[in-house]
């Protein structure tokens, strides 16, 4: 009990609880105050660019890549996609709102009738199977192409994900945020001693880039994929990183991952597709 | 070969046979017990979200090395199984009180 008294542990204590305890809005506050001191050369906007916008030679490569890039191809796809009818002869335009223009800024989006976390790629195949389709297969494929044109719609929107004033929408979010802080796997990492701690430092030859502005660009062209892939993709190989296996994509855990993430990284612009190492 | 030279030999290849097996005192049913141990583990460290690549993997190697009847080969791979998941669970269990301290202050 002597530790308790200790008074710098005390006020230690104290902070972690005041923190774990914050609301959304005060979390997103820290979360972006965090990253605007310790790169405070970088305008929060940046932060959407990832690794490219703390890191000078990759950036140069990377734009250059981007006069051609190399999604191009799957993202015109998506479109023709998008806008192909059903056998039933609805469109995928039938499902959302704004005919599915211009709302990726807006996912996920917590469904209060349902109590769970809605992302784009699940609203993509629920409503495939609203119209009598099959579903897509979450990782890559079709759905990445999918939602690749879709975000391209929203290309400089500012992010907008809300949490409804329900227990079950901040349940969600605390999860989100709880797995985030965890440390996983054999190499005892969690995501955020990468992304916030060591954010900016190598690993290996790699930045390790920002967690704030990490959903405003995917799906994501990664150059080891050779092939457009979502979020819930790029978190399998996060967890490999580190020897955890991955889980299902879509499963609670990772849409509530999504959820957190992308509220932290509200108001920053969305500039999907985009590509990546 | 004489009778008796064959009773030897035999009486010679049983006591290499059981030996190797009672010396190390691995037996093929526990092996498959050490195994569905490893499983049960891997099952309650993936239940929490918590399990390692690792563990898995070396549940295939003890029921390959089974298969071959390397039975102390197998035993080990299903107990380092065991080993990696029993720390999959603990770290679930620590993290449960610790993970806050990653918060960005």
């Amino acid at each position: 009990m002597k530790i308790f008294l200790n008074p710098f542990v005390f006020i230690a204590l104290i902070a972690v609880t005041v923190n774990v305890m914050a609301t959304p809005e005060e979390d997103k506050k820290t979360f972006q105050q965090f990253y605007s001191e310790r790169f405070s050369n970088i305008d929060l906007d940046e932060f959407s660019n990832g690794v490219y916008a703390l890191d000078k030679d990759a950036r140069s490569q990377w734009e250059a890549m981007s006069d051609f890039p190399p999604y191009e191809d799957a993202l015109e796809e998506g479109e023709e996609l998008f806008n192909t009818p059903f056998e039933n002869g609805n469109h995928y335009a039938s499902c959302f709102q704004n005919d599915g223009q211009n709302i990726r800024q807006n996912y996920p989006l917590f469904d209060t009738q349902r109590n769970t976390v809605v992302t784009l790629e699940l609203a993509i195949n629920e409503c495939r199977i609203h119209n009598n389709e099959q579903p897509l297969p979450y990782k890559k494929g079709d759905i990445a192409k999918i939602s690749a044109y879709m975000a391209s719609t929203s290309e400089g929107s500012a992010t907008n994900v809300s949490i409804p004033d329900t227990k079950e929408a901040l349940s969600a979010y605390q999860a989100g945020k709880q797995f985030f802080y965890t440390k996983h796997g054999q190499l005892n990492f969690s995501c955020a001693n990468c992304h916030v701690q060591y954010a900016g430092r190598k690993a290996r030859s790699e930045t390790l880039s920002t967690a704030l502005g990490q959903t405003t660009h995917f799906p994501v062209y990664r150059l080891k994929w050779e092939a457009l892939g979502t979020l819930h993709r790029r978190f399998d190989s996060c967890l490999i990183n580190i020897r955890a296996t991955p889980l299902e994509a879509q499963s609670e855990t990772y849409k509530n991952l999504e959820y957190f993430l992308s509220y932290m990284s509200n108001g920053l612009p969305i500039n999907g597709p985009a590509s990546r190492k | 070969m004489k009778k008796s030279q064959l009773i030897r030999t035999l009486g010679l290849v049983v006591f290499i046979i059981s030996s190797s097996v009672l010396a190390h005192g691995i037996t093929q049913s526990q092996v498959e017990q050490a195994i569905a141990t490893a499983e049960k583990l891997l099952i309650q460290s993936a239940q929490v979200d918590h399990q390692w690549s690792t563990a898995e993997p070396l549940i295939k190697q003890a029921k390959k090395a089974l298969q071959l009847k390397q039975y102390e080969n197998a035993y080990s791979f299903a107990q380092k199984a065991s080993q990696q998941s029993t720390l999959a669970l603990k770290q679930a269990d620590t993290e449960q009180a610790n993970w806050a301290l990653n918060l960005p202050k």
